[in-house]
This record gives structure tokens, C-alpha cells and sequence, in this order.
């Protein structure tokens, strides 16, 4: 590498590092000079960076609502994971009811799609088709009782059917009940700022104790509400 | 939470200034540093045990939280944002090593050498910029750093900070 790449890479490491190709990086990794000068930059940087000019009152200021803020959460948060583990404990129940009152395992949709699909095709065609047959064949499964077998099979794949516009409506609702909460919940907390930005404005009027403001930022109404979604 | 909030708000206004330094010098970033400066205060508010020296407890969070976050960091950010490529040693201070370098800033480089490093460092100057406040070119800038560089480098070869 010659002097001039150098202190062209050198250059680009102090002065614009994020300008840095993939190469120039690699470079410097390899090289044990242009390392060790990057790591003293990097020293440099971290010993002699001017503090910024800090105002503790002002960032209390601006964190404070972050405490509540993060309560609520936390709250929530465990409201949530309560309600999925409530509906993870149904759902099995809410899917396998219908398979215990039928007394029988449910077949699969495909199945079903099977099994229905034959009989209509060949209802109106089996009769016609039947004396063809040689007598000694044995008769497909599915012909024989004929019209009872049908039917049986129709019910049955219309309670399938059922069952799978059941479960679809039960999530459907699920989710459009889950898009109120989180709505409501975004109501209830812009009232909960509301309030706390009133309470303060209160304190500052007023003049009123540090204890007695916290204490009506503690019982703001909503956080009930909020615990209950 | 073991605190009440006027508690907590005489722990913050003592311990967050310290913090904030701490967290600057290591992460170079007033958002990023305010950031796990705030995320280690949440902490504290959240602990359900309580903790003997609140201080002690977010100086020491506030740095490892950092060092966390620069550990997680590319070869690509590191260099972006001029963080160390190996690892902090644990055994120094991170007060007393800054101490130490701005002591051989002051001690072995030439009144030129810490103009420049002044300004690159300490004001966040670009080399152009330098150059400009200096009037002298901006190879001349090159010239002085690596110097200065070199100079350090050899320095805490033997006196390691």
C-alpha cells in the first residue's frame, strides 16, 4: 500500500469513518498500525467528547410520565398475556366440543370434499350405470345402501362445514373484539395524559403538596378501565 | 416499585447528570446516551428490591448497558461511530482512564497537536472545518493528528489505560 492510500484511509478513519468502503475497513482490521491509531482515535473520542449541558429539573420534566406511562403498560402487558392464555386453554375446548357430541372424529375437510363430491356426480347417473356392472364385481363401498349412505354423508359434511365457518366467525370476532379493546385502550390513555397534564397544571397553580398531586396521578379513573381491557 | 415519585425525583435529579456524561462519552450520542440513561432510571423504578446505593446501582447500569450496546454493534457502526474495536477492559475505571488520556494530551503533544485534537475531538469538528478556524490546509490537519495518534499510541503501549 503506498503512503498516499495511507494517509487516505487514515484521513477517511478519522475525519468521515461512515464513508468507509468494505475493502478500507478490512484493510485497517488487517493492518496492525492503522488499528492500533483507529482504537487511540477512538479513546480520543471517548475521553475528550464535551459533556453535554445537562438540566436535571428539565429531564425529569420530560421522563416523568414515563413511570406511569410504563405502569400501565407493564399492566396491560400482563392483561394481555392472560387473555391469550385464556383463549389458548378454550380453544381446544371450543374445537372439540362438536367432535364429542357427534361421538365420532370429525373427517378432514378434504375428506369431506371427497366423500360428497362422488354421490352428487353420481346420483343421477348411477342407475344408468349400475346393470353394466358384472354381478360378481363387488359394488364400490359407497353404493350400497345408496340413498341413506348419501345423505349421511350430506349431513356430515355440512356439520363439518358448520364446525369450519364456527371457528372462522369465532376469530373473526376475536379479532374485531381485540381492535375495540386496543382502540378503547388508546382513548383511555390520551384521558390518562389528560389528566395527568391537568393535575400538574393544577399543582402548579396551586401550589398544592408533591404527595397530593402524585396521589391523583396514582387514582387517575382510567387505569381500571385499562386494567379490565 | 419501592420508591414514591418524590423519592424517585430527588435519586434522578442527583444521579442522571453523572449518568448522562458517562453514557455520552461512551456512546457519542446525546439521544442514544439520555436513552439508556432513561431505560436504566425505569429500571430502578421497577425494582422490587431494594437497592442500597441507588448512584452506585444506575453509574454501574448505565455503563454496562452501554458497553452492551457497543459490543452489539457492527465492525461498520463501530467505525461509524467511533467506538472501540476489542472490548472496554474492565479493569480501569472508565473516569480514570479518560483522565489519563487528557493528561498525555496535555503532556506530549505540541501546542498545534492539541489545537487539532481539541477540535476533531472535543468540538466535533470536521477536518475541513478545522482547517478553516486554524487556516492551514487540511493535510496539514491529517499531519497533526496522526502525529498526535502515533504519539499517544506508543505512550500507552507502555502505560496502558
Amino acid at each position: 500500500m503506498t503512503d498516499e492510500n495511507r494517509n487516505s484511509i487514515v484521513e477517511k478513519m478519522i475525519d468521515r469513518p461512515g464513508e468507509l468502503s468494505s475493502d478500507e475497513i478490512a484493510t485497517i482490521m488487517a493492518d496492525e498500525e492503522l488499528r492500533g491509531l483507529y482504537e487511540m482515535s477512538a479513546l480520543l473520542q471517548e475521553s475528550l467528547m464535551h459533556a453535554p449541558d445537562i438540566d436535571a429539573a428539565k429531564e425529569w420534566k420530560a421522563f416523568r410520565p414515563r413511570l406511569h406511562r410504563r405502569r400501565r403498560l407493564l399492566l396491560m402487558l400482563v392483561s394481555g398475556v392472560a387473555a391469550a392464555l385464556a383463549g389458548l386453554l378454550f380453544l381446544p375446548g371450543i374445537i372439540s366440543t362438536p367432535t364429542r357430541l357427534s361421538g365420532e372424529p370429525t373427517a378432514s375437510l378434504s375428506q369431506v370434499k371427497a366423500q360428497t363430491a362422488r354421490p352428487v356426480q353420481t346420483v343421477a347417473a348411477e342407475n344408468a350405470s349400475e346393470p353394466a356392472q358384472p354381478a360378481e364385481q363387488p359394488a364400490p363401498p359407497h353404493r350400497t345402501p345408496r340413498k341413506p349412505n348419501v345423505e349421511e354423508k350430506v349431513v356430515a359434511s355440512v356439520s363439518s362445514q358448520e364446525i369450519g365457518i364456527d371457528e372462522l366467525m369465532r376469530i373473526e370476532q376475536a379479532r374485531i373484539d381485540n381492535d375495540i379493546a386496543m382502540t378503547m385502550a388508546d382513548i383511555y390513555e390520551d384521558e390518562y395524559y389528560a389528566y395527568i397534564g391537568a393535575a400538574i397544571q393544577l399543582a402548579e397553580c396551586t401550589s398544592l403538596p408533591a404527595e397530593t398531586v402524585a396521589a391523583m396521578i396514582d387514582n387517575a379513573p382510567d387505569i381500571d378501565r385499562i386494567i379490565m381491557l | 416499585m419501592q420508591y414514591s415519585v418524590t423519592e424517585f425525583e430527588a435519586i434522578y435529579l442527583r444521579c442522571f447528570p453523572p449518568a448522562m456524561r458517562l453514557a455520552v462519552s461512551l456512546l457519542h450520542d446525546e439521544d442514544d446516551a439520555r436513552d439508556a440513561v432513561q431505560e436504566i432510571f425505569l429500571r430502578l423504578w421497577e425494582a422490587d428490591k431494594v437497592i442500597d446505593s441507588p448512584q452506585a446501582f444506575v453509574i454501574r447500569s448505565v455503563r454496562n448497558l452501554c458497553l452492551n450496546r457497543i459490543a452489539a454493534a457492527d465492525t461498520r457502526e463501530r467505525f461509524r461511530r467511533r467506538f472501540p474495536l476489542d472490548e472496554t477492559s474492565d479493569s480501569t475505571d472508565i473516569e480514570e482512564r479518560h483522565l489519563m488520556v487528557q493528561s498525555a494530551v496535555q503532556s506530549l503533544l505540541s501546542g498545534r497537536e492539541r489545537q487539532v485534537v481539541d477540535k476533531i475531538y472535543a468540538e466535533g469538528l470536521s477536518y475541513k472545518e478545522t482547517a478553516e478556524r486554524l487556516d492551514v490546509s487540511v493535510s496539514m490537519i491529517n499531519k497533526c493528528i496522526v502525529s498526535a495518534l502515533k504519539k499517544l499510541r506508543t505512550h500507552f503501549k507502555t502505560n496502558r489505560p
